[in-house]
This record gives C-alpha cells, sequence and structure tokens, in this order.
C-alpha cells in the first residue's frame, strides 16, 4: 500500500464506516455497531501511526470539486508535520472515545446512530487536517459543526440538548461568516484558495508582495473570527458550555480533544498570514482574556462538565497565546497533552455521571473515592495534568507557553508582561477550581445523590480501558515534548510547507519557578480549603457577594447577547412580517379596487371570480395600445 | 421532433387522464406520462454529454440544439421556435423530474382526481414550453398557458383561503405579463424598423446587429422615455414577480400555504424557476446595455440583497410552517437575482461568469431543496392536519426516517458544505466580492439568518419531548420516502460533485456573458 492511499484510507475508513453504519446499522449491526466504528478507527490510526514513522511529507489532490472562471477548486490535501501531529492526535483519541462509548452508550436510543455520527466526525475532522484548499478546509470545518450540532442535540427529546445543539450551530457560524469572508478575500488577493500556494506567496517574500494596504491584517482578522467561533474564544465563546449537553464521550473527542482545536489549528497553519499582517499580538491578547476569563468562572461552578468546559476553553485560550506569542511549536503541544487530559477528564466525568444516575452536580455527591476507585484514580492523573504539577503532561506544554512570553522582547513590552502575569496568574486559578472539583467529588465523607437509590455502577471495562490509556498518556504525553517539536520542526517528516521560526523551546528558570509555585499552592489551597477544612460556610458568605454573582452567571453574557442580538432580531422579523401583511398586500389590495370598483361601475351584472381579472386584461389592452401610440418609429 | 415530443407530451397524458375510469388508473396514467416525459428528456443528455467546448458552440445563437422552426402566424412573423442549450437544458430535467415526482406526491388527492391530474400535466407542457421556445410570441403562450391550471390547481383544490391565494397568484403574474407583452410588442415594431421584418426569434433579438444598435440608440423610445432601461424595467418586473423578489413576492406565502403539496412542490421546484430564467434568456442578452449600466446593477443587487435578508428574517418570524419554507424560497431565490445583477460588471471586467455560474446553480439546487422541504411539510400536514410550528416537537422520536430525510432537506437548503446548496452560493458570494466585498458580507449575513430560521424550526419541530398529540403519528409510506429520496441523493451528489451539473452549462453562460462586451 502506497502511502498516498495510506492517508487518504485515514479519512476515507471512517466516511465509509459512518455510510455502513447509517445504512444498515438500524437494521443488520444494531447493537454490534461499535465493531465497525472500531475497525475502521483502529485502521485510521495505524495508517496515521506508519505515515508519520515513514517521514514523508506528501501532497495529491482528488478531484476539481468546482470551477469557475479562473477559480479551480480542486479537492487538495496535503501532509506535513503539523498535519501528521493533527491526525495522530485525532484518531488516538477518537479511538478510545469510541471504545469507551461502547461501554458508556450501551442502550441508549439511538445506539447505531451515535456510531455513525462519531464516524462522520472522525472524517470531517481528518479532511479539515488535511485540506490543502480553504474550501476544502472550510468543508471539513462546516463537517465537524454539523457533527458537532448532530451530537450536541444527540438526546434531542431533551429540550436543553435541543436548543444547546442550535446555539452551539448558530454561534460557531457567526464566526464562519468571518472565515467565509477571509476566504474570499484570500481568493481575491492571491487568486487561489490553495493553501499551499498562498503560503508560498505570503512567506518568503512578505515585503516583496504587493498588497494593499492591510490585506493581510484584514484575512488573519476574519480568520481569527472563525477560529474563535470553532475554538470558543472569548466573545463566541458561549455555546461551548451549553454544548455539554452531549452524551460524555462526545464532550470528550469534539468539545475537548478535537473539534474545538479547530480555531488553533487553522490560526497555526495560517500563521505567516497572521505574522505578516500583524495580527498575532491580537491573537495573544484574545487568547489569555479568554484564558483568564473562563478560569475564573470556573471557578464557582457546580457541574462537573460545566467545570471542564471553561477549563477547556481556558486552556485553548492558552493554545490561541502560544500561537500569538510566535511559537505555534508549544501551542500545537498544548494542544497533544491537552486532548490527552482532557479527554480523559470528560471520560471520567462521564463515568461519574454513569455511576450517579446522570447527576452531574457537585454539591449533591462526594467521598466518591471508596465506590469508584479507578475512576478516582485516573481523574487525579487529569487533575494533576491540568494543574500543571512539575512532571505531568499539562505541565510542560503550558510552561513552553508562559516561558515563550518572556522572550518577546528584551526588555519585556509592559503589554507582554501583563499578558505573561494573566497567564501564570491563570496557571494558578487552573489548579485551583482543577483541585477544588476533585476535592468535592471524590474526597470526603461519602455523599451519593438520591437518584442513585444507594446503587452505583461502577465502569465496566470498555470504559475502564481508554480511561487507563488515556491516564498513562496525562502522565506521560509531556515527556514526549521533544519528539513532537523534532516532528514539527520539519527534522521527522520532510520539508514543511512553510517553516514557523524554530524556537530553542525556553525554559525562562524564574517564570518556571513562579507559575510552578502558584500551580501548587493553588491546588494546596483548593485541597486545603475543600478536602479537610470542607469550609462551605466561606462559600456560603462569598455567594452573596457581587463578584461570585458575576462569574455565577459567567459575566451574563448570555443575557446580554439575548438582549441586544435575539430579541432585535426577532423584533425585526415581525416587524418584516407586519410589512408583508399590512403593508405590502393592503397597498396591492387598494390597487386591485381600482379596476374592481371601475368594473362594477361599467358592468354591473358582472359576477364571478374571475371578472375582476377580466378587467385587468382589459386594462392591459389600453396599456399595450398606448404603448403602440407611444412608440415612435 | 424531440423538443416537441417533450413538451407535449404531458398533453397527450392530459388527455388520456380525463379519459380513465377510475381514480386509481387515472393517477397511474398521469404519473407514467410524467415518468415518460421524465425519460423522453434524458434523451437530451446525448447532445450535450460531451461538456466539451464543441457542444456549447462558438456563440450564443451557435449553441441552440435541436432546432424546430416552422412558419406559425405569418402575418407578424411568429414562430413555432423550439430549441435547447446549456441555458434550458438543465431546467427541463429539473422539471420533469419534479413533476414526475409531483405527480408521485399527488397520489394524496382525492378530490375530483380526473381533473388534478389532467391539469397537472397541462401546466408541465407550459412549463416545458416556457423553458424550450425561442421566440418571444411562442414563449409569452406558454407563459400564459401554465398560469391558467395553476390558478385552478390553487382555486379549486387549495386550502381554506385558496380563492384569495389563486386571485393574488393570477393577479399578480397578469400584471408581469402585461409589462412583458408592451416589451414583446416594442421589441416586434423595433426590429420590423431595424431590419424590415418584424421578429420575436429571441437568437435573433440578440445576436442581430442592426436590431440591436436600434435598442440601444438613445433616440429609441418607448412610452417617451428611452427604450432600453424602461424595457429593461419592464421586463424585470415582470420576471421579479416570478422569482419572487421584494417587493414583488408577497403572493407567494398565501400561493404556497393555499396550494396542495404536489403544487407547491411544482410552484417553488419549478415555476419560480421561469423568472430567472426569463431574466437569464430575454433580459440579459437581448438588453446588455441596460443590464450592465450602473443603476440597474446597484438596484438589482440590492433587490437581491434585500430578498436574501428580508425573506430570511420574515422566515423567523412565521409560525405556520409552509409559510416559513415558503419564505425560504424568497430569500434562497434572492442569491439568483444577486448572482445575475453583478455578473455584466464583473465580466465586463475579468470575464469572471460565477455570477451566472452561481444563479443557475442557485435555481437547480432549489428546485431540489424546495420542493423537498415543501413536501416535507405536507408530509406532516397530512398526518397531523395542521402546520402550527409551536404545536409540533418531538417529530424525531415519532418518525426517525422522516426525521432522517428532513434534516437532508433541510440542511441542504442551507447551504452546509457538501450539499447542494453551498455551491450556489459560494459562486455568488465569490462573484459578489469580486463586485464589492461589502455585498458579499451582507449577503453572507443571509447564511446566519438562514442557519437560524432553519435550525430554530428543526428545533421546535423535531426535537425535544413527544408532545401527547404527535406520539402516534405515522411513520413514513414507502411512496412518501420514494418522493423524497431521489431529490436528496441529488442534493448530496450535485453538492460532492457540482461539476455533473455545471458541466451542462459552463459554456452556454459564456457565451451569453460574451453579450455584455
Amino acid at each position: 500500500m502506497s502511502d498516498t492511499s495510506l492517508i487518504l484510507a485515514i479519512p476515507a475508513l471512517p466516511l465509509i464506516a459512518a455510510a455502513l453504519i447509517g445504512a444498515l446499522g438500524p437494521r443488520v449491526f444494531r447493537g454490534q455497531s461499535h465493531w465497525v466504528a472500531i475497525a475502521a478507527l483502529v485502521g485510521s490510526f495505524v495508517a496515521a501511526v506508519t505515515t508519520l514513522a515513514h517521514g514523508h511529507a506528501y501532497s495529491g489532490s482528488l478531484y476539481t470539486w468546482f470551477a469557475a472562471g479562473s477559480l479551480s477548486v480542486d479537492l487538495a490535501w496535503r501532509y506535513d508535520p503539523l498535519t501528521a501531529i493533527m491526525l495522530f492526535t485525532v484518531t488516538l483519541v477518537s479511538l478510545l472515545v469510541v471504545i469507551y462509548s461502547r461501554g458508556y452508550m450501551r442502550g441508549e436510543r439511538g445506539y447505531t446512530r451515535f456510531f455513525a455520527y462519531m464516524c462522520l466526525f472522525v472524517f470531517s475532522m481528518c479532511t479539515l487536517v488535511l485540506a490543502d484548499n480553504f474550501a476544502v478546509l472550510f468543508l471539513g470545518w462546516e463537517g465537524v459543526g454539523l457533527c458537532s450540532y448532530l451530537l450536541i442535540g444527540y438526546f434531542y427529546e431533551r429540550p436543553a440538548a435541543a436548543a444547546a445543539a442550535k446555539k452551539a450551530f448558530i454561534v460557531t457560524r457567526i464566526g464562519d461568516l468571518g472565515l467565509m469572508i477571509g476566504v474570499l478575500l484570500i481568493y481575491a488577493t492571491f487568486d487561489t484558495l490553495s493553501i499551499s500556494r498562498v503560503l508560498g506567496r505570503v512567506e518568503p517574500y512578505p515585503l516583496g508582495l504587493s498588497l494593499p494596504n492591510h490585506t493581510l491584517s484584514w484575512v488573519s482578522v476574519l480568520l481569527l473570527c472563525g477560529a474563535a467561533g470553532k475554538s470558543g474564544q472569548l466573545l463566541l465563546h458561549v455555546w461551548l458550555p451549553d454544548a455539554m449537553e452531549g452524551p460524555s464521550p462526545v464532550s470528550a473527542l469534539i468539545h475537548a480533544a478535537t473539534m474545538v482545536t479547530a480555531g488553533v489549528y487553522l490560526v497555526a497553519r495560517t500563521q505567516p498570514i497572521f505574522h505578516f499582517g500583524g495580527v498575532l499580538p491580537v491573537v495573544a491578547t484574545v487568547g489569555c482574556a479568554t484564558a483568564f476569563f473562563a478560569a475564573t468562572i470556573a471557578v464557582v461552578q457546580v457541574d462537573i462538565k460545566r467545570i471542564l468546559a471553561f477549563s477547556t476553553i481556558s486552556q485553548l485560550g492558552y493554545m490561541f497565546l502560544g500561537v500569538g506569542a510566535f511559537n505555534v511549536n508549544a501551542a500545537i503541544f498544548h494542544l497533544f497533552t491537552h486532548a490527552f487530559f482532557k479527554a480523559l477528564l470528560f471520560l471520567a466525568a462521564g463515568a461519574v455521571m454513569h455511576a450517579m444516575a446522570d447527576v452531574i452536580d457537585l454539591r449533591k455527591m462526594g467521598g466518591l473515592w471508596r465506590k469508584l476507585p479507578l475512576t478516582t484514580g485516573v481523574f487525579l492523573c487529569g487533575c494533576l495534568a491540568l494543574a500543571g504539577i512539575p512532571g505531568f503532561a499539562g505541565y510542560f506544554s503550558k510552561d513552553e507557553i508562559i516561558g515563550t512570553i518572556f522572550l518577546q522582547s528584551n526588555p519585556p513590552h509592559p503589554a507582554w508582561l501583563v499578558i505573561g502575569g494573566a497567564a501564570i496568574l491563570t496557571a494558578g486559578l487552573t489548579a485551583f477550581y482543577t483541585f477544588r472539583l476533585f476535592m468535592r467529588v471524590f474526597t470526603g465523607p461519602e455523599v451519593l445523590p438520591e437518584e442513585t437509590h444507594g446503587h452505583v455502577h461502577p465502569a465496566g471495562v470498555w470504559m475502564s480501558a481508554p480511561m487507563i490509556v488515556l491516564a498513562i498518556g496525562s502522565v506521560v504525553a509531556g515527556w514526549f515534548g521533544s519528539m513532537v517539536h523534532h516532528v514539527l520542526d520539519g527534522d521527522a517528516i520532510g520539508p514543511l510547507s512553510f517553516a514557523w521560526p524554530r524556537y530553542e523551546q525556553p525554559f525562562e528558570v524564574l517564570v518556571a519557578i513562579v507559575t510552578t509555585v502558584l500551580a501548587v499552592g493553588g491546588a494546596l489551597l483548593a485541597v486545603i480549603l475543600y478536602g479537610p477544612l470542607r469550609n462551605w460556610t466561606l462559600n456560603a458568605g462569598l455567594e452573596r457577594t457581587f463578584i461570585y454573582k458575576l462569574l455565577w452567571n459567567k459575566y451574563y453574557f448570555d443575557e446580554i447577547y439575548n438582549l441586544l442580538i435575539v430579541r432585535p432580531l426577532r423584533a425585526v422579523g415581525r416587524l418584516f412580517v407586519r410589512v408583508d401583511d399590512d403593508g405590502i398586500d393592503n397597498a396591492l389590495v387598494g390597487v386591485t379596487w381600482a379596476p374592481r370598483g371601475l368594473g362594477l361601475l361599467l358592468q354591473r351584472a358582472q359576477r364571478g371570480s374571475l371578472g375582476g381579472y377580466a378587467f385587468t386584461f382589459v386594462i392591459g389592452a389600453a396599456l399595450i395600445g398606448a404603448a403602440i401610440a407611444w412608440v415612435k418609429w | 421532433m424531440l423538443l416537441t415530443f417533450i413538451i407535449f407530451l404531458p398533453t397527450l397524458g392530459a388527455l388520456l387522464t380525463l379519459m380513465m375510469p377510475t381514480r386509481q388508473t387515472v393517477r397511474w396514467t398521469a404519473f407514467l406520462f410524467t415518468v415518460a416525459t421524465f425519460g423522453l428528456s434524458l434523451m437530451l443528455f446525448p447532445t450535450f454529454h460531451t461538456g466539451a467546448a464543441a457542444a456549447f458552440g462558438s456563440s450564443y445563437a451557435d449553441g441552440i440544439r435541436l432546432i424546430e422552426r416552422h412558419a406559425w402566424i405569418s402575418a407578424f412573423n411568429a414562430q413555432y421556435f423550439v430549441g435547447v442549450d446549456g441555458l434550458s437544458f438543465p431546467l427541463v430535467i429539473l422539471t420533469t423530474f419534479i413533476s414526475a415526482l409531483s405527480a408521485l406526491a399527488a397520489f394524496k388527492i382525492t378530490k375530483a382526481t380526473r381533473g388534478f391530474f389532467a391539469l397537472l400535466l397541462l401546466l408541465e407542457t407550459g412549463m416545458l414550453g416556457v423553458f424550450l421556445a425561442l421566440d418571444f410570441f411562442l414563449f409569452y403562450v406558454f407563459w400564459e398557458l401554465m398560469l391558467l391550471p395553476m390558478y385552478f390547481l390553487i382555486g379549486i383544490w387549495g386550502g381554506p383561503r385558496k380563492e384569495y391565494a389563486a386571485i393574488k397568484f393570477f393577479l399578480y403574474t397578469l400584471a408581469g405579463s402585461v409589462l412583458m407583452l408592451i416589451v414583446l410588442l416594442a421589441f416586434y415594431f423595433l426590429s420590423k424598423s431595424a431590419t424590415g421584418v418584424g421578429t420575436f426569434d429571441l437568437i435573433k433579438l440578440a445576436t442581430d446587429p442592426a436590431i440591436q444598435a436600434k435598442f440601444a440608440n438613445a433616440s429609441t423610445l418607448l412610452l417617451g422615455a428611452r427604450f432600453g432601461p424602461l424595457a429593461f424595467a419592464f421586463l424585470f418586473i415582470g420576471f421579479a414577480i416570478k422569482v419572487p423578489a421584494v417587493p414583488f413576492h408577497t403572493w407567494l406565502p398565501d400561493a404556497h400555504v393555499e396550494a396542495p403539496t404536489p403544487i407547491s412542490m411544482i410552484l417553488a421546484g419549478v415555476l419560480l424557476k421561469m423568472g430567472g430564467y426569463g431574466l437569464m434568456r430575454i433580459s440579459y442578452p437581448i438588453l446588455p446595455g441596460p443590464a450592465g449600466s450602473k443603476f440597474f446593477v446597484v438596484l438589482l443587487t440590492v433587490i437581491g440583497l434585500v430578498s436574501i435578508l428580508y425573506g430570511a428574517a420574515v422566515a423567523m418570524a412565521q409560525t405556520d410552517f409552509k409559510k416559513l419554507v415558503a419564505y425560504s424560497s424568497v430569500s434562497h431565490m434572492g442569491w439568483v437575482v444577486l448572482g445575475l445583477a453583478i455578473t455584466p460588471v464583473i465580466y465586463k471586467a475579468g470575464g469572471n461568469t460565477a455570477g451566472f455560474s452561481g444563479a443557475m446553480f442557485q435555481m437547480i439546487s432549489h428546485g431540489l431543496t424546495s420542493a423537498m422541504m415543501f413536501f416535507l411539510v405536507g408530509v406532516i400536514y397530512d398526518r397531523a392536519h395542521h402546520r402550527d410550528i409551536n404545536r409540533f416537537g418531538g417529530l424525531a422520536l415519532a418518525m426517525p426516517v422522516y426525521f432522517a430525510l428532513a434534516m437532508l432537506g433541510f440542511f441542504a437548503g442551507m447551504g452546509l458544505p457538501s450539499l447542494s446548496g453551498f455551491v450556489g452560493e459560494i459562486y455568488v458570494l465569490m462573484a459578489s466580492f469580486d463586485y464589492s466585498p461589502w455585498v458579499a458580507g451582507a449577503s453572507a449575513l443571509g447564511m446566519i439568518l438562514t442557519a437560524a430560521y432553519i435550525l430554530w424550526t428543526v428545533q421546535r419541530v423535531y426535537l425535544g419531548p413527544a408532545k401527547p398529540e404527535n406520539e402516534h403519528l405515522e411513520p413514513m409510506t414507502p411512496r412518501e420516502v420514494l418522493v423524497l429520496v431521489p431529490m436528496g441523493l441529488f442534493a448530496i451528489v450535485l453538492g460532492v460533485y457540482p461539476k455533473l451539473a455545471t458541466m451542462f452549462w459552463d459554456g452556454t453562460l459564456e457565451n451569453i456573458c460574451r453579450l455584455f462586451k
């Protein structure tokens, strides 16, 4: 099998599986549908690993999707270091999540539908990262959006799930509007939509490009809109917490490990455009603000999955910050490690839900470690990695990002210092909310929600095995930093489509120490507050403060958007209905009365529904007569 | 003779249908005739299948195939002149395809079946005639011919306010027809003064230098005003009513709401396309000057934009499922107007035909998806006997197959990449970006509104807990599935491999655009 067909097999196998399950699932595969999905994803994963090991870059094109004039959009793909890392991560995590789903989704209605959607998602995601054409990238981009919509709304009989699915699609589509216009601007500027050709023109000779003023800046800002929508960055983040209405494996795969990182991927992929457009500092600012604000919200929430969702938003902010701070390598490395520990945390949260009869409010439970020792263990691994405790995955990648910020200029620009400070502070907050969650759910006296009626279902082997694998990943993924960088630097896989500035990955001793102290301190504070002290009274006091209410209500973004956008839009719709029914129609009814009245006057005898129209004909004939008379030949 | 057979086979079917003894035989006769017409129209493929430049001819006039030309009313040189090119061919296929499916959808009709199917077939003849006639007079006759069956199909088999809706439809179209008639006469007399022989030949009117010079001459007047702009305006209003473009659209929601399901399918799937076709066949080739003038480019661009946004906003506020789909048609057809409006400018500037291509693609795609959506509405109306969106809910649970097909139809309409709706919109977006980034940006805003009203509808109708009154809706019948699946399949195929459609019209559209220079 040639490498080319191996690479194409990576998206093709899940697509075939999705079609097979979709067509035959309900009748033929039924409860065994997961085998089709698992087989396809094992194939994809093996193909991804094999091509990575072969270490060559490839590109190709399937056929011309559509063409008009000078525009020809090919289904072009490109396998390069960035794609290789993404494909590896996507296929590995999706395989593990699908195996887990066999245990988690067992007995749910629409079991086959679930696996069909998951496979369709993996296909779309692989298309997205393989695309070498902005239109094809958009195809994958909207494809993952569709799957996200379908899977958030998987339990569609629940109104909250249906609403969340709609919200996710529409909010990301607002970002997509920017992406789309950005792509059009790219086409107008470069007369091609091929990503490698565009980058090939931008990257080596930026000064030789004669472009209208600020074109690249506009392109970057527009692409950033799309990226921010997909990756839940500030202002467009409101859909991601609600997306937790989807089943936990979906949250783990789509809304933590893969799809939401598509925005980071897009910015990383087109980094030269951002660089020469001068927009990278904006990316960094957006990322930093998102990381900080999302972390503050996570501190007070009580829904386990929503805490993790805000944590995801926050960590995605770190990735944006990394790209914005000129260190794509570190951002992608963080994407890589985050995929492990955040997928793990969601799967483990799913295991908790599974055991607790779908209750997810951490106030209703406690001391679960006795009942769920394995889940507690793996969750702890995830927490240590997320909190950035030295030695665990998140520590290495986050540290690289934060370290980079202070290397921006010498002496550092004040703005970068503020960003760096916020990033470090966020690391402390992250550790705090992570261990607040862990302590309240797993330690202390045992509390079970009423809904369980005292029965706790421990995770079976289908659920446990993937969690164990991910837990190992959460511990060790960070140790492979040099390997990831090796690949991304283009040393393992042939030439890159373009070159990022090569960084000796920074290790700023001072920054590392401060970050570590804050992270460990935050974690310890949470352990003390929610462990032995279990100081609920302190909470009760805090709950009355303004800042707590602000955080509890997530800075009121939903309410503000509802007031400023949703309601006015609906009002406009209703107004236009009035314009149609009362305005235009009444005016026309008035017009039709004229000939009707005239008709009644002249031909009283005439009755019947067609009468008025016959008369209109007369009027028409008169007009024609006038026309002939007026035309001067 | 092939084209004549295609046009009049449905008429023959109508006659036979009237003679059939039972309801069952009436249905099957009518259905088989629509299928036979579809089969016959497929025989046009060999004429175009190469997709090579040769198939389209070297010029607009050279590209007409299978010409049949006979003297008809020699007193004023009206001819029976039919022919097919890349502009009409796809629409002919669409017409026969949608007609066959709507005949299948009409098996539910029980009232005066004979009359219904006979009129349906007669309507098909009218529509095919419009697309294949190349003589303006003949075109006009077919245009009017199609009006009457439609009037009766809505007026007799329609819903509670059927008379109102039918009259409104009739009046609107008639108003447009009158304006068209004025231009038709003017074309005849002006061509007579230019060449000595008056003609209704649409190809000759577009390509004869003497006639074109006469039309373009500033001293040529119509009703006391400059001929070109006024004629273009008259024709535009006539066709815009059909499209329908805001503000000429208010007949559409009423007509759709009252029309029986199969008629809604034809109305949205085919009839609206006659407006776009008329613009592309008559207005733009014959009056390229006014079409490319700044005034009309800007005006039509605004009309297209407003249609896209206004239609979507009004759709969002609807509670009647069918009315919502009707307004989505207004919004989707706005893309057609926008695509056409900007083409003369961008073609003259850089040879870009994407606007025409997009308009054409959008017409075909909308023909499939809107017919699909109207049938989807019809399916639940047949069961629930109402169309109030807020009373539905949880239909996905009761009717899973229906839900799956509905998602396909609505997402194709929404323009999800890899489904047909996306291609037309992206073409028009690219073209309009060439014209002005602000226009592209504003029209792209329509894509968000579209997502909003479609997803909100999906949420209210299909998702959520099943309401007690909707719990026992019977699942789709095989016949209903059979109506939807072909349209759904084409929506996917055209989205994944649009070339399958564009290869049949690219050359012709290029030839028409050349007339702008």
